[in-house]
C-alpha cells in the first residue's frame, strides 16, 4: 500500500524513478542573457560531457542523480535530476563577464537590449571577417570603407563601441576604434552586443555599447570566390576531447573591388562612369584557442595590405598603401575561488603615400592587462590594471597605466530581480571615475525592465596629440562622461498554437554625455574637442518569430542625436533618422536560405545642422543567400551562393565613397557537421 | 562677404551690415583657404585633397560655376583673368608648377589650359596692366615644401613665352599678392619648425612686400614681430593693409594693421604689442580668423566660436577698439572676408 502511494505520489509529482539510468538531454545557459554556454563541463556519477557550441548536452545519467557543471567565468552549479524532461542549467556568472556562444537571439538581459549572431549566419551570405558578421545584426550600423569598419550603436560614434574578442578589448588604444574587417569568420563563433553605457562592467570606452566576439569551435574548410576579384580559404581544425579542446585556423582572402562607379562629383556637365583604382586588399591571418575546465587560451595574428583610394573624384590618395599588423593573446585560469586572466594586444600600421605624396607614417600600439576575479557572498568582483604604449613618427612614445576595481551582485526582491554594478577607474593623468549601474526587470510573460547607469571614456592617445595645438584656444582634453544612460523596456514571449514561438520587444532609451570628446575640421588639419554636450535618444522594436527551420525577424528604430557647442545644435554623422530591417532564415536538411533587407534613413555625413544639403538618402538593401548542404564521407559539404545589394542599389554609406553594387559570392565548405 | 571653408556649412554668405544673409553654398569637401573678390564676383579653389576645382561665384546672379583641375595640381590662389588670352579667370598650380587659364562657357563645367614656367611653386596670381603676376612660392611643392630660394614675382604676358622676375630678398614663403593701382602687396607666412610636433618652433615671421610693378621693383618688406606666423592679408577700404597671423604656438591670432605707404604698424594697438587693440562686449579680446576695414577704419573680424566653428562677423571701433556690433553670417568656419 505504501509502495503504491508512493508511486502515486511520484506520478503526481512527475518525479523520476531513481532507479532508471538513461540518456538526458539537456542545456546550460547564463542566468543573466539566457545564452548557451559553450565548453561547460557537465559531470556526472557516471559520465562527463562538454556542452556543445549552443550550451547543449547529452549525458548518461540516473533519476535523482546530481548534475555538477563547471565552466571558467561561472560560479559553479549543480542540478538534481529530479523531474523528466530536457534539464535546464543556469549558471551565474563570475564578475568576468565572458562571451557565450549563442545559435539564437535573446530577448534581452539584465534590462537592455541585446542581440545575437553566429558565424554560419554572416557566411550564408557571403560573409568572411567580423565586419560581415556585424553586417547581419539589427540596430548595429556598420559602414566599411577602404576595408575598416566603422560601428554605432543608438547614435553612438564609432569610438564609443568597445569591441572584444573572448573579453580582450580590441579597441586601438591610438585611434579608440576597432577593425572587425581584419577578423577571419573562421576565427569566430559569434557575437553578442550589449545597448547602452556598460562602464560599470568594461570602464572605460562603452559608452555606447559593447561588441562582444566570441571565438568558434569546431572543423571546418571553406574556398570563397566572389565579383571583383575577391577569393579567400579559412580553415579550422579542432581536437575536443574530456580533458579540453584545441582549435587551429588560419584564413586569407584577397580582392581588386576594381568596380565601375558612376562619379557625380567631377565638374563635368555630365557624370562618368570611372573604374575604382587602388582599392585591391590581401588578409592573411592565424589563430589557435584551447580550453579546458580551467583554463583558456586565445591566439591570433592577422596581417593586411590593402590600397588606400580616396572618395569618388579625388585622386591624391590613388598610390597610397596600407599595412596592419594585429597581435592579440589572452590566457584564463582558475585557482579554487579566483579567475584570474591576462592579455596582450599589438597593432602596428604603416601608411605609405604614393610618388611625391607625403613621407610614410607609421604607428604602434601595444597593450598589457591583468585582472582577477572572484565570488565572495553575494557579489562579484574583480580588479585588475594596464598598460597601454603608442609610438609612431612624429609620435613621441607615449604611455598610460590604469587600474580598476568593480562589484556587481544580482538579488530577487520577490517579484522584481535587480542587478547592480559598481566600478572605479583610476587613469593616469585622469581622476579616478565611478561608473555605477542599476537594473531591475520583473520576469513574467510581459517582463518589464528599467535601467540606468553611468560610464565614461578617456581621450585616446590621437586625441591627446592632436588636441595640441590645432585650435585657437588650446584646450586640454578631458574624459567624455554619460552622466545618464537609461533604457525601459518591455519584452514577451508566447508560443503560437505549439507550432512557432514569437518575441517581441520595445526599448525606449536616453543617453546625455558631456564633454564629449568629437573630431572638428580645425584651421590646421581635424582635431578633437570636448562638446560640452551630447545626446542620443530613441526607440527601437524588434519582433521575432521561430518555428521548426524557419526563423522571420523583424525590428525597427527612430534615433535622434544632438551635438551643443554652445553656439550650433548638430548631429551625429551617419546616425539615420530612422533604420529597420528585416531577416528571413529557412533551414532545411538540405537546404537552407537567408534574405535580409536592411533600411537606412536619411543621416546627416557632416557634424552639422540636420538640413537636406549635409544628408545622405534614404536606403534599402537586399541581400540573399542559398545553401545546399549534402552529406559525404568526409563530413557535411555545403555549397553556398549569396549576392549582396540584390537591388543595385549602391549605397554611399560613407560620402562619395562609391560602393560596388550587386555582387556575387560562391563558396564550398565541408564540416563534421553543420556550420 | 564671408568665406566658409571648414565645418559643416561652408560657401559664401553675403551678408548686410547688421544682418546675414544668404549662403551660397559649396559642396562638403570644399577645403580652400582663400578668395578673390572683385565687383560681384568671388574666385576660390579647393585643393587636390578636397573637391580639386575652381568655383566662379556671382554674387548676385547665382549659379556657381565650376572648373575641374588638372590631377594632382593642388590649386592654390585665384583671381579674375580680365582676359588674359581670353580666359576668365587664372590659378596658381603648386604641385605641377603651372599657371591653369580657366574659361567658362555659357553653361557647364571651365576648361582649363596651362601655362609654363612660372615659377618653382607658383601660389597666388594677379593681372595688372594686362598682364599676370605670379607669386612664387620658390620650394618644392609636389614634395615636402622645402625651400629652393627667396621667394619671387613672375610677370607673364599675353600670348607669349617672355617672363620676368622680380626677386624679394630674403622672403620665404611667400602666398598672396593684392593688387592696389601699380603696386603689389605680397605677404608671406614666414617659416616654422613641425619637425617635433606637437611641439612647434616659429623660426621666421611672416611679412609684407611692396614691389612697384610698373619699375619692377621691390620697395620695401616689412617682417612682422618675431614669434608670429603665418599672415593671411587683406585690404582695407581705409588704404591699409590688415594681416591675421599667429602671435603664439597655442596658435592664438592677432590682426596687424600696416600703412603699406611707409610700411609701419598703425591703429590701436595692445600694449607692448603691435596687434590691434580688439576688445569684445564681453571684456575679452577678439579673435579675428581673417579681417578687413571699412573706409573709416572700422575693423571687420571673422570669429570662428565652438567646435562647431559658427561664424561671426564682429565690427571694432577704429578709435577704441570696441566692439560696435556682432553678425551672425549662418556659416561655420570663416577664412576670408572682403567688403563690397
Amino acid at each position: 500500500m505504501m509502495i503504491l502511494s508512493h508511486l502515486l505520489l511520484a506520478a503526481a509529482l512527475q518525479l523520476p524513478d531513481c532507479a532508471a539510468s538513461g540518456s538526458r538531454d539537456g542545456v546550460v545557459r547564463d542566468a543573466q542573457t539566457a545564452i548557451g554556454i559553450a565548453d561547460a563541463v557537465v559531470a556526472g556519477r557516471r559520465q562527463r560531457v562538454r556542452t556543445l557550441p549552443d550550451g547543449r548536452f547529452s549525458i548518461v545519467a540516473a533519476g535523482c542523480d546530481t548534475l555538477h557543471v563547471r565552466r571558467l567565468g561561472y560560479r559553479g552549479a549543480s542540478h538534481v535530476l529530479l523531474a523528466e524532461g530536457p534539464v535546464v542549467i543556469a549558471m551565474q556568472r563570475a564578475a568576468v563577464p565572458l562571451p557565450a556562444v549563442e545559435a539564437r537571439a535573446a530577448a534581452g538581459s539584465q534590462g537592455r537590449t541585446v542581440v545575437t549572431g553566429d558565424a554560419a549566419e554572416a557566411r550564408i551570405l557571403g560573409g568572411s571577417s567580423a565586419g560581415d558578421l556585424a553586417a547581419t545584426l539589427p540596430f548595429v550600423g556598420v559602414r566599411m570603407v577602404s576595408g575598416r569598419t566603422a560601428l554605432s550603436v543608438r547614435g553612438s560614434r564609432p569610438e564609443q563601441v568597445l569591441v572584444t574578442l573572448d573579453g580582450i578589448p580590441l579597441n586601438d588604444p591610438a585611434t579608440g576604434t576597432a577593425d572587425l574587417a581584419d577578423i577571419p569568420l573562421a576565427a569566430l563563433g559569434g557575437v553578442s552586443v550589449a545597448f547602452g553605457t556598460s562602464g560599470a562592467v568594461h570602464g572605460s570606452g562603452a559608452t555606447g555599447g559593447v561588441m562582444a566576439l566570441h571565438s568558434g569551435t569546431g572543423t571546418i574548410v571553406a574556398g570563397q570566390v566572389g565579383a571583383y576579384g575577391n577569393r579567400a580559404v579559412e580553415g579550422a581544425w579542432t581536437n575536443a576531447g574530456a580533458a579540453g579542446r584545441i582549435r587551429i585556423g588560419g584564413a586569407f582572402a584577397t580582392g581588386d573591388d576594381d568596380f565601375s562607379f558612376r562619379n557625380v562629383a567631377a565638374a563635368a556637365p555630365a557624370d562618368t562612369v570611372e573604374r575604382r583604382r587602388n582599392n585591391d586588399f590581401q588578409r592573411a591571418s592565424g589563430f589557435l584557442t584551447a580550453a579546458a575546465s580551467r583554463w583558456q587560451l586565445l591566439v591570433l595574428h592577422g596581417e593586411t595590405e590593402r590600397g588606400l583610394v580616396g572618395p569618388m573624384n579625388v585622386r591624391a590618395f590613388d598610390g597610397d598603401r596600407g599595412r596592419t599588423a594585429r597581435s592579440v593573446a589572452r590566457v584564463a585560469t582558475t585557482a579554487g575561488p579566483v579567475d584570474l586572466h591576462a592579455s596582450a594586444r599589438h597593432v602596428a600600421a604603416r601608411y605609405d603615400g604614393g610618388a611625391g605624396a607625403h613621407p610614410a607614417f607609421r604607428v604602434r600600439a601595444r597593450s598589457l592587462g591583468v585582472a582577477a576575479a572572484m565570488p565572495v557572498a553575494w557579489l562579484a568582483l574583480e580588479s585588475g590594471a594596464s598598460i597601454d604604449r603608442v609610438d609612431g613618427s612624429t609620435l613621441a612614445r607615449s604611455s598610460r597605466s590604469a587600474a580598476f576595481a568593480g562589484a556587481h551582485a544580482v538579488r530577487d526582491l520577490g517579484r522584481l530581480r535587480a542587478s547592480g554594478a559598481l566600478r572605479l577607474d583610476v587613469v593616469e593623468r585622469s581622476m579616478g571615475r565611478l561608473s555605477p549601474s542599476l537594473v531591475v526587470e520583473r520576469p513574467g510573460a510581459v517582463t518589464l525592465a528599467a535601467r540606468v547607469g553611468q560610464g565614461f571614456r578617456v581621450p585616446t592617445f590621437y586625441d591627446i596629440y592632436f588636441a595640441s595645438p590645432q585650435r585657437i584656444t588650446v584646450q586640454p582634453l578631458v574624459p567624455e562622461r554619460v552622466a545618464l544612460d537609461a533604457e525601459v523596456r518591455a519584452s514577451a514571449d508566447a508560443g503560437c498554437g505549439g507550432v512557432c514561438s514569437v518575441q517581441a520587444a520595445v526599448s525606449l532609451f536616453e543617453r546625455r554625455t558631456h564633454d564629449a570628446i568629437v573630431w572638428f575640421p580645425g584651421n590646421v588639419g581635424w582635431s578633437p574637442q570636448n562638446v560640452p554636450e551630447e545626446r542620443a535618444r530613441g526607440g527601437e522594436v524588434q519582433v521575432a518569430m521561430r518555428r521548426p527551420g524557419v526563423t522571420a525577424k523583424a525590428w525597427g528604430g527612430s534615433y535622434h542625436t544632438m551635438l551643443w557647442d554652445g553656439f550650433l545644435e548638430m548631429r551625429t554623422p551617419y546616425v539615420p533618422y530612422w533604420a529597420g530591417g528585416g531577416v528571413i532564415n529557412s533551414d532545411g536538411e538540405h537546404l537552407s536560405t537567408r534574405i535580409q533587407v536592411t533600411y537606412t534613413g536619411r543621416r546627416p555625413f557632416v557634424t552639422g545642422p540636420a538640413i537636406a544639403e549635409l544628408e545622405l538618402p534614404q536606403v534599402t538593401v537586399v541581400a540573399l543567400g542559398i545553401q545546399r548542404h549534402q552529406a559525404t564521407e568526409r563530413g557535411l559539404l555545403t555549397i553556398t551562393l549569396s549576392v549582396d545589394d540584390l537591388l543595385d542599389v549602391r549605397p554611399e554609406f560613407v560620402r562619395r565613397y562609391p560602393t560596388a553594387g550587386r555582387r556575387w559570392t560562391a563558396g564550398l565548405s565541408l564540416s563534421p557537421r553543420r556550420p | 562677404m564671408v568665406l566658409h571653408a571648414i565645418g559643416a556649412l561652408k560657401g559664401v554668405t553675403v551678408n548686410d551690415t547688421a544682418a546675414a544673409g544668404p549662403r551660397i553654398a559649396l559642396p562638403a569637401e570644399y577645403d580652400g583657404g582663400g578668395m578673390f573678390l572683385h565687383a560681384d564676383t568671388a574666385v576660390t579653389t579647393s585643393s587636390s585633397w578636397g573637391t580639386n576645382k575652381l568655383y566662379l561665384i556671382p554674387l548676385l546672379a547665382g549659379g556657381v560655376r565650376e572648373a575641374e583641375m588638372p590631377a594632382g595640381a593642388n590649386a592654390a590662389g585665384a583671381s579674375l583673368a580680365h582676359g588674359f588670352q581670353g580666359a576668365h579667370a587664372a590659378v596658381a598650380l603648386r604641385a605641377t608648377q603651372r599657371l591653369g587659364l580657366v574659361t567658362f562657357g555659357a553653361a557647364g563645367a571651365g576648361t582649363v589650359t596651362q601655362l609654363d614656367a612660372v615659377g618653382r611653386c607658383p601660389y597666388d596670381v594677379a593681372a595688372h596692366a594686362g598682364n599676370l603676376w605670379v607669386v612664387d612660392y620658390n620650394a618644392a611643392c609636389d614634395a615636402g615644401y622645402q625651400s629652393l630660394g627667396d621667394s619671387r614675382l613672375i610677370r607673364v604676358e599675353p600670348n607669349s613665352a617672355v617672363r620676368d622676375t622680380v626677386r624679394l630678398p630674403g622672403v620665404k614663403n611667400a602666398t598672396g599678392i593684392i593688387m592696389d593701382g601699380d603696386l603689389a602687396y605680397v605677404s608671406a607666412i614666414g617659416d616654422a619648425d613641425y619637425s617635433a610636433y606637437p611641439a612647434v618652433t616659429f623660426v621666421t615671421p611672416g611679412s609684407i612686400t611692396v614691389v612697384n610693378l610698373r619699375t619692377r621693383q621691390v620697395v620695401g618688406t616689412l617682417s612682422l614681430p618675431q614669434g608670429t606666423n603665418g599672415a593671411t592679408a587683406s585690404l582695407g577700404a581705409d588704404g591699409r593693409l590688415y594681416v591675421v597671423a599667429y602671435v603664439n604656438t597655442s596658435f592664438e591670432q592677432g590682426v596687424f594693421a600696416i600703412n603699406p605707404a611707409s610700411l609701419s604698424f598703425a591703429g590701436l594697438r595692445n600694449p607692448g604689442s603691435q596687434t590691434l587693440r580688439l576688445t569684445r562686449a564681453s571684456g575679452s579680446p577678439g579673435q579675428c580668423g581673417a579681417a578687413t576695414a571699412n573706409a573709416l577704419g572700422h575693423v571687420y573680424c571673422v570669429v570662428n566660436q565652438g567646435a562647431g566653428q559658427s561664424t561671426s562677423v564682429v565690427v571694432f571701433h577704429a578709435s577704441t577698439g570696441a566692439e560696435i556690433r556682432t553678425v551672425a553670417t549662418g556659416g561655420t568656419g570663416g577664412v576670408a572676408i572682403a567688403l563690397r
